[in-house]
């Protein structure tokens, strides 16, 4: 055997479609890492450097594909094959020997990367043991098992396809296709053309199966540090089927007609078990274009779903006790035991994320009947009882749950939650934060093989405590200074200061406002902070900084000031325009650029109203536009319709840039106007924004008129 | 001609691929794009042209050449060869036969949008450098599978991560006046300056190298 | 006629064929040599494929490349033959036809005749992928017999063939010799005894003999003998054992000698005159 491979490997080297490509490539690569390692000086963003680093992954493994088949298929140009199998397993030996020459020749450049990342974790100087594991465990994967699997995917189309080279590179080319997002405009056919969710689901499930790359070439999405690149264990089943079926292939060309049988019944059954396995996977963060994804799923689920509000829904009960045990292994598995005060009700509502399927509601007597509507949960009488157990499974495209990372904040309706509540703002675009009223008692028992942080008490995944919600985080994260959590390998970590100097800052603020601080945000320095992953703002603005009773959730913490306005925004209710309400905290917080024209020049306070009328009556000759009509316009109105649209683009910024200003900022009443809009945003009022702005914008000029 | 219908004919059903990205996906596809947005989209749809014409456009001219490259015998077909019946001017046929189907494609698109003739031309000069990129790749490494993983490789590279890349002969943009087309101009150069190297290495190949 | 006059050919630093001069009239010859000794270089030069570096090869007067009629006349038979896997065997034909410049009135006639002569007519629309390796290589007879071919060379064309079909195959030469120079490398001596009228011995690129096949055999007249294995020690001077033979549970040796022996010399064949050259005892 040993001369075998010898042989092989000589026969590798002395052809020269083989070895000057496969030298060529190696000198690419070691370019290539150069490139890498400059982008790294000039970015300091390691995970900018690991996405570059596996964006070649597929062109790589499809030169596996190219050289394993080349060298497997000179045994069929030449005629051995017959020959080698009129010896004892000779056939079987000739493969082995190939194999394990190809093995050879991958291993060079797997160990060229394994090397090349282990290098830039020491150059970076963090000293993250989690994130070193990581970026090992990537090597073996996508460096290892991804080439191995191009290599056992080639000698497999030898050994079947033989002299077939149509169908070996229609293969070869429809497998490179389909790791890279050439897929992504076709595959969107399905859903945008006939609404069918299904068959692109489909499309992308295939996909899925035979993806081998961890990021797919023309993906922007970012990795985000607490998950890192998809390791789930589907992903290493994955690579060792590719890597095994093959190889089952290659074995039924070398036996005999009964071992044969056998082998073609094992790989039917690895196929079986494979997709069977494939098809429970459960919660995998998808970050690209498909329907399902993160950046999608949500958002598109809601704009089809009925739209009901439910601001200021009366439960008619609270959940004094929550008692969790929560399994997370490929998704979360839970059993929810909520203590309520109030048992004579005929109903009971509560929220559960649509993506968790309820198995199973129960009393202490026994299981009791639910309706299950989208987010909501219907029980009917408790029949005295005041304990619920919900046992339940499921995923959330966004918060992730799985044996890589997880991210369940507090806001979210992961676990059931009292009474029915929005879970997204379609208006805003984004989560509705959900925090409860009132505090409950927590008991959370979590089992899992990753070390989880929790705004509760505890250790060992045992929290208990008192909270109005329960956040878990997981992953490449950890207690980076006293109670404070985030993902290390971030570059714009919290600090105390910050969040010290975001408390003082917002002291101030309510002095200057003269209004007392609300009690979620008194002493909240003292709070345990979770840095909330840096991707989670992707799809959503309304969830960037969440203040609870106990604990703070942020996406961002460059500094003081910055923490402090997020806080604001978080109080302040969304009933203001974008620009208009950015305007307020802006100069609230006199962050203000003096040196824009519109801070430095004086608001003409008639101009302004009319400009307010003006984008009055353009929003009401659009407001029933929808896509079909603007289709059937004449190419004439158009253009019209374009202009108007442009102009009523503009007028929108300019009415609330200006209004802001003028109020917050020009106006000798800006401090009262300060307040008032302070109280507008944090009450129940009704009243639009804008008729607010002009009734003041009046009163200052009927004064001035005075 | 009758050759060449007969070398297509020998692909069997891999000879439809590029008929069914073309006349399938691609209009499909640029249809989708035009439905789910709320304006025409033309950059975008320039986009997806370009990507998919584009890159299946060498797919006929390196199956041909397989058998020119790969099969058992091939020597067979260089001895009767005379001048005319060179690789390269099978190139040149198989070029203007897949514009020909592009045309088809965007008789089509004209009714999508206003004005499409920069993209047609960007596109078929596009298609003419993957054709004389495949040749030229194909006879210098005396095979048609590493052109083939370039060919794609080099389409998801500039079309998917370096938009911008001077290297790539690809446009983003809106096709809306000439000055698209300066790429294109140099594009056509590197094309024959291609075609002409190629056509050197074939001159060659029938001494040397059965 | 084909004259070739001091052809050399060399690849890189190996010199495959050393001054080869030949003239070949409208007869049948064997190409005979062992492997490497540059049968098939040769043909390819003649085919046109390679370009040598010294020497002329003529067809009627005119060098070979410049010929036209030469094209036209030509029929080959490569050593590995079997491209266009997807054609059915009749396009392959017509492919070659048209590669040939049959007119296309005349193909269709053509191409039933070269099929009929190798036994294939019925698997006309089969696809090429379909047949079986002798089927394959009989059609390569086929393409090779398209058109009025005058010049047939045909690289180990009963390679891959059962004894029927070379037996076939025998018989389709022997009936397509006339008025043709046809070319057939080989190194089985008993197609070229059976249906070469001449042969030619090649070995190390040079030619060793350049004769008929009575010629070829003459060379070892009182060179071969049958002897007991037991006396095989008795042999004089340079000896080359042809053949080990086993007669009543007797071993014998069918031995090749330069010098002539006591014993009672064997009528020489074709082969034992070929190895006599080869081996330097004649």
């Amino acid at each position: 055997m040993r001369k075998l491979y010898k042989d092989s490997l000589l026969v590798f080297l002395r052809s020269k479609n083989l070895s000057i490509p496969y030298f060529a490539l190696l000198a690419l690569t070691l370019a290539y890492f150069g490139f890498c390692f400059n982008n790294y000086l000039q970015y300091s963003e390691i995970f900018s450097v690991a996405m570059w680093l596996v964006r070649p992954c597929i062109f790589l493994i499809a030169f596996f594909i190219y050289c394993s088949y080349e060298l497997a298929i000179k045994m069929y140009d030449n005629n051995m094959v017959e020959y080698l199998k009129i010896y004892g397993q000779g056939l079987w030996k000739a493969y082995g020997a190939i194999i394990l020459c190809l093995s050879t020749i991958v291993a060079i450049p797997s160990i060229m990367f394994f090397a090349f990342v282990v290098f830039m974790y020491y150059y970076i100087d963090v000293y993250y043991l989690p994130f070193l594991i990581h970026l090992m465990k990537l090597s073996v994967l996508y460096f290892g098992l991804s080439f191995i699997i191009g290599m056992m995917l080639g000698t497999a189309m030898a050994a079947k396809l033989k002299n077939k080279r149509l169908a070996v590179y229609g293969f070869a080319v429809i497998f490179m296709l389909l790791n890279t997002t050439f897929t992504e405009a076709p595959f969107r056919i399905p859903y945008l053309l006939f609404n069918s969710y299904r068959t692109e689901r489909m499309l992308y499930y295939i996909k899925d199966f035979l993806t081998v790359v961890p990021h797919e070439l023309g993906n922007n999405f970012t990795i985000a540090p607490i998950y890192g690149f998809p390791m789930e264990p589907i992903r290493w089943i994955l690579a060792v089927f590719w890597g095994l079926f093959p190889l089952t292939l290659i074995l039924t060309e070398c036996f005999n007609r009964k071992t044969k049988k056998a082998l073609i019944a094992a790989s039917c059954l690895m196929v079986l078990l494979v997709i069977g396995l494939f098809s429970v996977r459960g919660s995998t963060l998808i970050m690209d274009m498909r329907v399902d994804s993160y950046p999608f799923a949500d958002p598109i689920y809601y704009m089809d779903s009925p739209r009901e509000a439910y601001d200021g829904y009366e439960a008619g009960f609270i959940v004094e006790e929550y008692e969790m045990n929560l399994t997370i292994s490929n998704e979360l598995h839970a059993e929810v035991e909520v203590t309520i005060d109030n048992r004579d009700l005929d109903n009971y509502e509560f929220t559960l994320y649509h993506g968790y399927i309820l198995m199973s509601v129960g009393t202490e007597d026994g299981e009791i009947p639910f309706t299950r509507e989208g987010d909501y949960i219907s029980i009917e009488s408790l029949n005295g009882a005041d304990r619920v157990i919900f046992k339940y499974y499921g995923k959330s495209p966004k918060f992730y749950a799985n044996r890589q990372a997880i991210a369940l904040p507090a806001y979210f309706a992961y676990y059931p939650k009292a009474g029915r509540t929005n879970i997204w703002d379609l208006d805003r675009y984004g989560y509705v934060v959900n925090i409860s009223p009132n505090e409950s008692d927590y008991t959370v028992n979590i089992r899992s093989d990753l070390e989880i942080f929790c705004n509760l008490a505890g250790s060992n995944n045992s929290f208990r405590g008192k909270s109005n919600g329960v956040s878990l985080f997981a992953g490449m994260y950890e207690e980076i200074a006293e109670n404070i959590y985030a993902e290390p390998m971030r570059s714009d970590l919290p600090k105390r200061e910050y969040i010290r100097e975001a408390q003082e800052i917002l002291i101030d603020i309510f002095n200057r406002l003269e209004r007392p601080e609300p009690e979620s945000v008194i002493l909240f320095s003292d709070k345990r902070f979770f840095q909330m992953p840096q991707n989670f703002s992707l799809n959503s603005n309304t969830d960037d900084t969440v203040v609870m009773s106990d604990h703070i959730t942020s996406v961002f913490c460059n500094n003081g000031p910055e923490l402090a306005e997020n806080i604001m925004e978080s109080i302040i209710k969304p009933k203001a325009n974008i620009w208009f309400r950015g305007g307020y905290l802006s100069y609230l917080f006199n962050r203000q650029d003096e040196s824009d024209p519109l801070v430095q020049s004086a608001v003409d306070l008639n101009l302004l109203l009319e400009e307010i009328d003006e984008w009055r009556s353009l929003a009401g000759k659009f407001s029933d536009m929808n896509g079909e009509k603007r289709k059937n316009v004449s190419e004439k109105d158009r253009a019209t319709r374009i202009a108007d649209e442009r102009r009523r683009y503009d007028i929108n910024q300019i009415v609330n840039e200006k209004a802001a200003k003028y109020l917050f900022y020009e106006s000798p009443r800006k401090e009262e106007n300060l307040r008032i809009f302070f109280d507008y945003f944090t009450s129940e009022s009704e009243e639009d924004y804008l008729g607010l702005v002009e009734r003041l914008v009046r009163e200052e000029l009927e004064h001035d008129r005075n | 001609m009758w050759r060449l219908y007969l070398e297509l004919k020998n692909q069997r059903f891999y000879y439809f691929i590029p008929p069914v990205i073309l006349f399938i996906l691609v209009p499909l596809t640029v249809f989708a794009t035009i439905k789910g947005g709320t304006s025409s989209h033309f950059p975008e749809c320039g986009t997806i042209c370009q990507l998919f014409i584009s890159s299946f456009a060498a797919w006929w001219p390196l199956f041909i050449l397989k058998e020119y490259l790969n099969s058992p015998g091939k020597e067979l077909l260089f001895i009767h060869k005379l001048s005319r019946d060179s690789l390269f001017l099978k190139m040149i046929i198989l070029w203007a036969f897949y514009v020909l189907h592009v045309v088809i494609v965007f008789i089509y698109f004209t009714s999508l949008f206003d004005f499409v003739w920069f993209l047609f031309i960007a596109i078929i000069t596009q298609s003419m450098f993957m054709i004389a990129l495949g040749y030229f790749l194909s006879l210098l490494f005396q095979n048609t599978f590493i052109p083939l993983i370039v060919n794609f490789a080099y389409s998801s590279l500039f079309m998917l991560v370096f938009l911008y890349s001077p290297l790539s002969i690809f446009e983003i943009g809106t096709f809306s006046n000439a000055s698209s087309l300066n790429k294109s101009t140099v594009v056509v150069i590197i094309a024959f300056i291609l075609f002409y190297g190629g056509y050197q290495m074939e001159k060659r190949l029938y001494k040397n190298s059965i | 006629m084909i004259v070739i006059n001091n052809l050399s050919k060399r690849f890189r630093k190996k010199e495959v064929l050393h001054s080869i001069n030949l003239q070949l009239e409208n007869r049948v010859y064997g190409l005979l040599g062992a492997n490497g000794a540059g049968k098939t270089t040769l043909i390819r030069c003649l085919a046109g494929l390679y370009e040598p570096q010294h020497g002329e090869m003529l067809y009627n007067n005119e060098p070979i490349h410049k010929s036209k009629s030469f094209r036209q006349d030509l029929g080959y038979l490569p050593q590995a033959f079997g491209m266009f896997q997807e054609l059915t065997l009749y396009e392959m034909m017509d492919y070659i036809c048209s590669l040939k410049n049959i007119a296309k009135s005349k193909c269709a006639s053509e191409i039933t005749k070269a099929l009929t002569s190798v036994n294939l007519e019925n698997k006309g629309r089969d696809r090429i992928k379909t047949l079986s390796g002798g089927m394959v290589r009989r059609a390569g007879i086929a393409q090779a017999i398209l058109g009025d071919t005058k010049v047939m060379l045909l690289d180990e064309p009963t390679a891959g063939l059962d004894p029927s079909e070379r037996a076939r195959f025998k018989n389709t030469v022997n009936a397509l010799k006339k008025d043709r120079t046809i070319l057939i490398s080989t190194h089985i001596v008993e197609d070229v005894d059976a249906c070469c009228n001449s042969v030619i011995v090649i070995d190390e690129g040079q030619v060793l003999f350049n004769g008929s096949c009575e010629e070829l055999r003459n060379i070892a007249i009182n060179k071969v003998y049958m002897i007991n294995e037991a006396d095989s020690d008795s042999i004089v001077g340079e000896k080359f054992i042809l053949k080990i033979n086993e007669i009543e549970s007797k071993i014998f040796y069918r031995i090749l000698a330069k010098e002539k022996q006591e014993y009672q010399s064997e009528k020489p064949n074709l082969e034992d005159g070929y190895m006599c050259l080869v081996k330097g005892l004649a």
